[in-house]
């Protein structure tokens, strides 16, 4: 085509450089990041009278900083609250740029909190919708809200910032340290637990002291954090996409060793008459499953928080390693016995009634005092 | 192009595993794994069993015709006139193909991150891009296949391993169950797409050395297992429950990925490796579709055939398929008969001809 | 259809002039016939209906299928 002498060269090079330009074709789907509605949290609600549903939209503020000297923004709101209300998702995603001036990015949301009478009414359309936008990622941990949804989606937490941000990292502190929160508690583990008639387990959300939160300057100006924050409490079952009980923190932790989860749980437990909090982590979990099926837990124990009392011979460490193993194995037991009527179910086990639980505890941990003062 | 060797074997063989990859990394899981439920990674490896076989067929073919393509075997066997219906109906086929690969491509990146950008647009420019790396020749082709084939395989690999922090044996169990497996072998279009598909490469044959056999059988079996490994790490990571309803199920795979919650949007990183895959493919069919016409017609200037090429590929890519429910009965009833026409029927019936030509030729010349 | 008329006809026609000119009858006829098949597909891309492929052959299949079959 043209011929290849070294005179050409030059503008041979730049009609390649040119003809590579072709391949920037980011005409069309370009946005600037200031364009963009970065949404931390969201929370979602269904009227089951009127079928109406209202979106709450927790978006980032720009305009407030995070720098070393404190927050920087004054008086200004980490986040904003954006409520739409429509007869379908679709709807409320054709008018809420009536109100929302920048192009919606929920591509960073850390939470989605769903009332509990959309819970109980039925969560298949959250799932569907978070599922078919290619921006919604499923790993997002899904909550129940224990109080009215405006009060939730409308208050500020202290320490962290964005109150979704809090909320996702307070679950993954309840799963690691309190054994309160579970793996699976994601839109894809709802939907999958579902679709193969399994149960889910979610954590609930409730408001503490005023909600909604009075000014941000007022909850950063005082000192009791429980002026207006947000608490995660409880577990809400979901069975078939709806919501059918709840577990208190017993149940919870006894729901989660069944299922082999490795957090560190604490308890207070008697042991010949005295008193004595132990922390435990499951060590080894194993499960036979079939027409017997069997379900052997091993305990780790640790005296990270033993200050009434700590055994003085072997032979006394090994009667409250049996009693609190026993102990364990009994709540466990009760737990089984209930699991039908609240809805609850064990992977792969047809009946947990004819499940048989094996616990042996064995100290692993101690602390840095040897005997308590 | 007169059959000199100057392919390396390996480059080959990496040729035709990266080329086997092409699209299906992102077009086929979604299916199979809905056919197959939670056996569905056996299904490649059954396709590329009988993918091995029908490379056999060629490399046979190839055998009684040393140092030629499938367009001059079959001026040769044919005669001119039926000889250059047939390369004709090959040129068409490789336009076919390379409509599905560019339309496959726009419709996953307008479904996945760029809604806003026109079909044509992608097409267009890919098709520029790889063009303009088929018109050096085979040896750019081969070897930049071989150089990318390790930025390909280790960041891809690495994705899907982040990914697996989310895996469950249960979602496997209980595996092996007689209803799947009778659906692990009633998904007969994995035989037309991809294995069949591979016919392209028989327009590199001249080129290659006389491992040819190995390197190309081994080129199916390798992409046979990667796919059937993908299609494992889906199942374990996303579970049968979930693939079967997205489109796109490596997407949101890579999607969900997070890297201590900080690096959360890694899915960049596969599509840049699936969209380098659909190079190497769409360089192999525009060069086996311009080389197809070039032996056939023997055109003088080289550049005015390629551009018309371009131009039928680009308007091929919008018309091939209406969308992807019609794309979906098309695989389902068609995808093997009309890749096994050219893919298995013309190759046997050029086998044929041979043996009959040179049984007629021994016959003449024992009468002698 | 202005739009489309005028890039295709642009490019397909100076490259087919072209090619007559410089007494390249083989490269432009070929030429030719490429770009007729590609002008038929891109009408009907430009009118926003693409003539869809797979379907003709789909009824070209059925066609053929019953002239054979019985009834």
């Amino acid at each position: 085509m043209i011929p290849r002498t070294p005179r050409t060269r030059r503008p041979r090079a730049c009609l390649a450089l040119a003809l590579a330009a072709v391949l920037l074709a980011g005409c069309w789907d370009k946005t600037e990041l200031n364009e963009l509605a970065i949404v931390t949290m969201i929370g979602l609600d269904e009227d089951p009278e009127t079928g109406q549903i209202t979106a709450y939209y927790q978006i980032v503020n720009p305009l407030t900083s995070v720098t070393t000297s404190g927050s920087a923004g004054g008086d200004q709101a980490p986040v904003y609250t954006y409520t739409v209300s429509g007869k379908s998702f679709g709807e409320i995603r054709k008018i809420i740029y009536k109100m929302l001036p920048r192009k919606l990015f929920i591509a960073y949301y850390r939470a989605v909190v769903v009332s509990e009478r959309m819970a109980r009414h039925g969560m298949q359309d959250i799932v569907n919708i978070i599922q078919i936008q290619p921006t919604g990622r499923a790993s997002v941990p899904v909550l129940i809200a224990g109080d009215p949804m405006d009060k939730i989606m409308n208050t500020l937490t202290p320490l962290e910032m964005y109150p979704g941000e809090s909320v996702s990292l307070r679950l993954n502190l309840l799963r690691q340290q309190s054994l309160l929160v579970g793996k699976r508690i994601a839109v894809r583990d709802v939907a999958e637990r579902m679709e193969r008639s399994e149960c889910v387990v979610l954590p609930i959300l409730e408001t503490v002291g005023q909600a909604p939160s009075p000014n941000f300057s007022t909850i950063t100006g005082t000192v009791n954090a429980y002026d207006s924050n947000l608490r995660i409490t409880g577990g809400a079952v979901i069975r078939d996409y709806k919501m059918v009980a709840r577990l208190n923190d017993d149940q919870l932790i006894a729901y989660f060793l069944l299922l082999g989860n490795k957090g560190w749980f604490t308890k207070q437990f008697m042991v010949e008459g005295r008193p004595i909090t132990m922390n435990a982590k499951l060590g080894k979990f194993s499960r036979k499953l079939g027409e017997k099926p069997r379900i052997m837990l091993h305990l780790d124990l640790a005296f990270h928080y033993a200050i009434e009392y700590m055994p003085k011979s072997q032979a006394e460490l090994e009667r409250m390693e049996r009693e609190v193993a026993n102990k364990v194995r009994d709540e466990l037991r009760e737990f089984c016995l209930k699991a039908k009527q609240l809805g609850v179910t064990l992977p792969k086990i047809q009946n947990p009634e004819d499940v048989r639980i094996d616990v042996n505890a064995h100290l692993e941990h101690v602390s840095s005092l040897t005997r308590p003062f | 192009m007169d059959g000199k060797i100057i392919i390396r074997g390996s480059q080959f063989y990496f040729l035709t595993v990266n080329y086997i990859l092409g699209t299906t990394l992102f077009v086929l899981i979604q299916s199979v794994v809905q056919s197959g439920g939670r056996d569905a990674w056996l299904i490649p490896l059954w396709g590329g069993l009988c993918g091995v076989v029908f490379a056999f067929l060629w490399i046979w073919l190839y055998r009684l015709h040393p140092g030629k393509d499938l367009v001059q075997i079959s001026l040769a066997v044919l005669g001119r006139p039926l000889g250059t219906v047939a390369a004709v109906l090959y040129f068409f086929h490789f336009v076919m193909i390379a409509g599905f690969v560019l339309r496959n491509l726009s419709d996953f990146l307008t479904g996945t991150i760029m809604p806003q950008t026109p079909g044509p647009v992608f097409h267009i420019m890919f098709l520029i891009v790889a063009a303009y790396a088929a018109l050096q020749g085979v040896e750019t082709i081969a070897r930049l296949s071989q150089l990318l084939t390790p930025l390909l395989v280790f960041p891809f690999w690495f994705v899907i391993l982040l990914a697996t922090v989310n895996w469950d044996w249960v979602r496997f169990i209980p595996a092996f169950q007689p209803e799947t497996l009778a659906g692990i072998f009633r998904y007969h279009s994995i035989l037309g797409y991809p294995f069949l598909e591979t016919i392209a490469l028989f327009m590199f044959f001249p080129f290659v050395g006389h491992n040819l056999g190995r390197m190309m059988t081994g080129g199916i079996a390798t992409a046979a297992v990667s796919i059937s490994l993908t299609v494992f790490a889906i199942i374990g990571s996303l579970g049968v429950e979930r693939t079967a309803h997205l489109n796109f199920p490596i997407f949101s795979l890579v999607e969900e990925v997070a890297l201590n919650e900080v690096i959360i949007n890694i899915h960049s990183v596969i599509s840049i490796i699936l969209l380098v895959l659909i190079f190497i493919k769409l360089q192999v069919l525009i060069f086996a579709a311009f080389e197809t016409l070039r032996q056939t017609v023997k055109p003088k200037l080289r550049w005015p055939l390629l551009l018309g090429i371009l131009l039928l590929m680009a308007g091929a890519a919008p018309s091939v398929v209406e969308n992807s429910i019609q794309n979906g009965e098309w695989t389902r009833k068609y995808v093997f008969p009309y890749n096994a026409f050219f893919g298995l029927a013309i190759p046997i019936l050029l086998l044929a001809v041979t043996w009959i030509k040179t049984a007629a030729g021994k016959r003449r010349r024992k009468g002698r | 259809m202005l739009a489309f008329h005028l890039w295709f006809i642009l490019l397909a026609g100076t490259v087919f002039v072209y090619l007559l000119v410089r007494k390249l009858r083989r490269d432009a006829w070929l030429f030719f016939f490429l770009s007729l098949l590609s002008y038929g597909l891109w009408y009907g891309i430009s009118q926003d209906q693409p003539f869809t492929i797979t379907k003709m052959i789909d009824q070209g299949i059925r066609g053929v299928l019953s002239v054979f079959s019985p009834g």
